[in-house]
């Protein structure tokens, strides 16, 4: 053949083979679906986790986005794959903790079981962030593995699938978000053999949930607020954001809206003024003490605003882990006592103290003094 | 790789530079082989021999060391040959084509194309796989751009500076939609999630997706390997090329599709990683001399041997990983500033 | 005839650089290409060599037209000797040399043992083998000059279009390969070499192609040039007739 023929032969062949590729990985993420794959609305109707006896000592289960998954019998270790997991993880069944993935500060230490706090920080396995070293996950040996989103997806399916594959440890996905903390509870106790802390956990939060939801539906004159969570105070989570739902679900109004739709952004301080909400929460950005609280509250540009000249600039309590925004686990059923407390004292009428004291011990196995808890509320 | 036996040639590189070659494949292969050993699981050699060599009775007996093996360092260390070879070889033949040392293979856009598809799919929520696709398409995409853009504003001009110039342009085009794509995402998970992503990191890959790449990759390296001699004479001036009888337009067409389907398949799977396709081929010169019958299976087993080392630092002397751009550039800078304090001796 | 252009006419964009040109070069004819700067020999030979498309006219190559060789085909015709060359790379001269037989290396091959020994069977023909190893960027104009002349060898070529070999190089340099240039007479190489010394052209060169406004304004024997009103016609200058048949001794002599 011609050279000239070899050379347009040749770049055809490429360019067959760079367009098999492109629809090839295109037809592959379209996997093969598990067996047997639950439909959603069965999924949303799972009570319980199904266990199917396989072994003596292996069974299969069903998680919450129903796959199938064979799991030991008796579950003495658990990883979680982000910290939303970890921490659903630590106030059912902090025994059976293998690591944590993010680091914390000594404050938060403080109010953690001394010998859950000190195990080893590891990272994530889902999610962005530090990445965990997979072989250091094989060699910490966990029975399962829990991986957890806010809601179930193909991406969230995927991602276990293939974290099973590579650990050769079984991964079970929980879903847990604001609105179903009881039924990720009442999963995970059975899975955990933890059936009767997790139904008191369960209820704790249908009741806080519930009440939240029918005492913010007498409100009448809801209060705006503005929740500003980076170090300039500019930065803020839009209304209808799942990061900033506990401002609606207790009745307030997120004075952020953004036209442009989005859940998060930056704005201008003149945008702020024309808001000019009621209440400003300060939120904190991982476990770093946020500057802007201090930055509004003595900021000649901020003092025009409602909020900063009646005084209602509050930072948001973050020991051990963020009352309010992230991570969104069930570290936020407090915030929702706490947000009502503030913004409606007399409606939500609790004493934040004791309310403090309780959840800390029963979520947290923490006891508190007041003094402590005058401190984590900011008094 | 693939080496043919070839090199009847007598001249004056030959007879020193076929020893290093062959001397530099067998250190990948050695490498290759430590790579499997090492990570911070610990395995010991018998077991990796073990399981390499009898793999059904290995899965059986000692099913965890098989599995880490198979699904968790294989992958990484074919993703890091592939990376290391196909990002070398792709610069080595744009510094010949562009008749310029200084060019990388992401000159034409390709980077910063896939990094805008990758953005983008994370934004939309795809999946991994669909995420890779994104951004190979897109890397494809942007250079696809560059070429038809640039052949319209050149007629008889210099049909390499337009190109370059174009490439230049687009690929800023590219990186300032990622910009905005970051910044109109969630500051929390999709911003976090495309910046680890531009810099670059295999730390999830799996054998499936290095089996893919590789399919492309190691037919691109081929078709460099092929026409390797023919980019000796794509350095001189174009008059002379095409008086020596080189189709200067076709073979320059061809070596950027090779060029830009391997660096897209790579850049798919491991993000951006810069000067790995700028700095390993000036170090294959260094070692064995100019002519591209050389530098072409040298660039590919340099480059492998690199990102296999760096794959393995980072794979073992860190808890959690450092994104391997990074490590390419905290190593590729002060080697590049080395190479230019040295004077242009090296080329 | 080895080459015959039929009325070539080449624009860049719309200015027109070569209007109608019209040649024929025979087998072993040495042309000596003269005219003023910008006047459109570069472009003449680039036209030739296929790295421009004419606007007009044919260029006819032993009977075949060159819009329909390949390049390839046409590499084995002709071989082109540019004025200077940019090296990106610092190959050693062999390489340079060798990339001479590409028109007979396949589209996915490389120099064979035979292709080397050429390159070196050109290089001493033009006395300079012992250059073999050196690195091209380190050798003085004319050697380069003449290593580029060896890869034009080496393509077994009929016709050589050499733009001006002489025009950067010292005294001593020019001498050098203009001896080898007039070798080059015994092969039956035809040769096309653009001038800038009308003194010069007349020591090895046949006839003599002057160029002006795009246009043939001669096409003569070399010794038109030593008719002064010619010379005056195409440089527009005014000259006095100088002795040259000492120059020419000088090139005799050490050949």
């Amino acid at each position: 053949m011609p050279p000239q023929n070899n050379m347009r032969y040749l770049k055809l062949i490429i360019l067959c083979t760079a367009l098999f590729i492109v629809f090839l990985s295109a037809a592959c993420t379209q996997e093969a679906a598990p067996v047997e794959m639950l439909t959603t609305e069965e999924i949303e109707m799972l009570e319980s986790a199904n266990p199917v006896i396989i072994e003596a000592w292996e069974i299969e289960i069903t998680d919450m986005a129903g796959r199938k998954v064979i799991i030991p019998s008796e579950i003495e270790t658990v990883f979680g794959s982000n910290n939303n997991s970890s921490i659903l993880l630590y106030t059912l069944a902090p025994e059976k903790m293998a690591a944590w993935n993010l680091d914390f500060s000594e404050t938060s230490k403080k109010y953690m079981i001394p010998e859950t706090a000190a195990l080893p920080v590891l990272g994530n396995l889902y999610g962005s962030g530090s990445q965990a070293n997979i072989e250091e996950i094989i060699a910490l040996d966990p029975d399962i593995v829990l991986i957890t989103d806010l809601k179930i997806s193909d991406k969230l399916t995927q991602a276990a699938d293939e974290l099973q594959d590579k650990l050769g440890i079984p991964v079970v996905v929980v879903s847990a978000n604001l609105k179903n903390f009881d039924k990720a509870y009442t999963f995970l106790g059975e899975l955990l053999s933890a059936e009767e802390k997790a139904s008191e956990l369960a209820e704790y939060y249908r009741e806080t949930f519930d009440e939240a939801a029918a005492l913010s539906a007498e409100i009448e004159e809801k209060k705006t607020i503005y929740y500003a969570y980076l170090d300039n105070g500019l930065t803020t989570e839009f209304a209808g954001s799942a990061n900033a739902e506990l401002i609606e679900l207790v009745g307030g109004i997120n004075a952020a809206v953004a036209e442009a739709g989005g859940t998060s952004g930056e704005v201008t301080i003149e945008q702020i003024l024309v808001w000019n909400p009621d209440v400003i929460l300060v939120g904190h950005k991982g476990a770093a003490l946020s500057k802007a609280a201090e930055l509004i509250k003595t900021d000649g540009v901020w003092a025009e605003v409602k909020a900063v000249k009646e005084g209602n600039v509050v930072s948001v309590p973050h020991y051990p882990f963020n009352w309010f925004d992230r991570p969104p686990s069930v570290n936020r059923i407090l915030g929702i006592k706490w947000l009502g407390n503030l913004l409606y004292p007399e409606v939500y009428n609790y004493d934040m103290y004791e309310e403090t004291k309780e959840f800390f011990r029963l979520f947290y196995g923490c006891e508190l003094t007041d003094e402590e808890a005058g401190e984590l509320l900011g008094k | 790789m693939k080496k043919q036996a070839s090199c009847w040639g007598n001249s004056m590189s030959d007879s020193k530079s076929r020893p290093k070659i062959i001397f530099m494949y067998a250190v990948l292969g050695f490498l290759i082989l430590t790579s499997v050993a090492l990570g911070r699981y610990k395995i010991s050699l018998s077991e990796v021999l073990f399981s390499l060599f009898a793999g059904g009775r290995a899965q059986e007996e000692i099913p965890v060391v098989y599995n880490i093996i198979f699904k968790v360092r294989l992958p990484r260390i074919l993703a890091s040959v592939l990376i290391g070879s196909a990002l070398s070889a792709a610069g080595a033949s744009y510094q010949g084509i562009f008749k310029n040392p200084m060019v990388s293979p992401s000159l034409l856009g390709v980077s910063s194309g896939a990094g805008f598809g990758a953005a983008i799919a994370i934004l939309l929520d795809f999946k991994a796989g669909m995420i890779q696709a994104m951004a190979f398409i897109f890397g494809i995409a942007a250079v696809t751009i560059v070429y038809f853009v640039s052949r319209f504003a050149a007629k008889k001009m210099d049909r390499t500076l337009t190109l370059i110039l174009t490439g230049v342009v687009i690929s800023s085009a590219f990186t300032s939609l990622i910009s905005l794509l970051k910044y109109v995402g969630d500051p929390y998970d999709d911003l976090p999630e495309i910046t680890f992503w531009l810099l670059g990191s295999i730390s999830d890959v799996s054998m499936k997706d290095a089996l893919v790449t590789a399919i492309p990759v190691v037919l691109g390296l081929a078709v460099l390997f092929l026409i390797r001699w023919k980019i000796n004479i794509m350095t001189l001036d174009e008059d002379e090329a095409v008086s020596l009888g080189i189709e200067t337009h076709k073979l320059s067409r061809v070596i950027i599709l090779v060029s830009t389907v391997i660096t897209a398949s790579v850049v798919s799977i491991s993000g951006m990683i810069s000067w790995v396709g700028l700095v390993i081929p000036h170090l294959a010169r260094m070692i064995v001399g100019p002519d591209y019958k050389r530098v072409i299976p040298a660039s590919f087993a340099i480059g492998a041997i690199f990102m296999l080392i760096l794959d393995d630092i980072s794979r073992v002397c860190f808890a959690a990983e450092i994104p391997l751009g990074i490590l390419t550039s905290m190593i590729g800078t002060p080697f590049f500033l080395y190479l230019m304090l040295k004077g242009r001796k090296s080329w | 005839m080895l080459l015959k252009l039929e009325q070539l006419a080449v624009n860049y964009g719309s200015k027109p650089v070569l209007k109608s040109i019209d040649l024929s070069v025979a087998q072993g004819e040495i042309y000596a290409v003269l005219g003023s700067n910008g006047a459109g020999k570069t472009t003449l030979f680039r036209a030739i060599i296929g790295f421009i498309k004419p606007d007009n006219g044919r260029i006819i190559i032993d009977g075949n037209d060159s819009e329909k060789m390949s390049r390839k085909e046409l590499s084995k015709l002709i071989a082109y000797v540019p004025q200077c060359h940019n090296c990106t790379f610092s190959y050693p001269v062999i390489d340079i040399v060798v990339m001479g037989c590409n028109s007979s290396i396949g589209a996915f091959g490389e120099p064979s043992q035979e292709h080397y020994a050429r390159a070196r069977e050109a290089l001493g023909k033009l006395n300079i083998a012992h250059l073999e190893k050196r690195k091209f960027k380190k050798l003085s104009g004319g050697e380069k000059q003449l290593v580029l002349i060896a890869r034009a060898l080496v393509q077994r070529p009929k016709l050589i279009i050499m733009d001006e070999p002489t025009a950067s190089l010292d005294f001593s340099n020019s001498i050098n390969v203009l001896t080898q240039i007039v070798k080059l007479k015994s092969d039956n190489l035809s040769l096309l070499v653009t001038c800038h010394s009308p003194s010069q052209a007349k020591a090895f060169a046949d006839k003599v192609l002057m160029i002006k406004d795009g246009k043939v304004y001669k096409d003569d024997k070399v010794q038109i040039l030593s008719n002064k009103d010619v010379l005056h016609d195409l440089y527009c200058i005014e000259i006095s007739s100088i002795e040259d048949s000492r120059i020419r001794n000088y090139i005799t002599e050490t050949a």
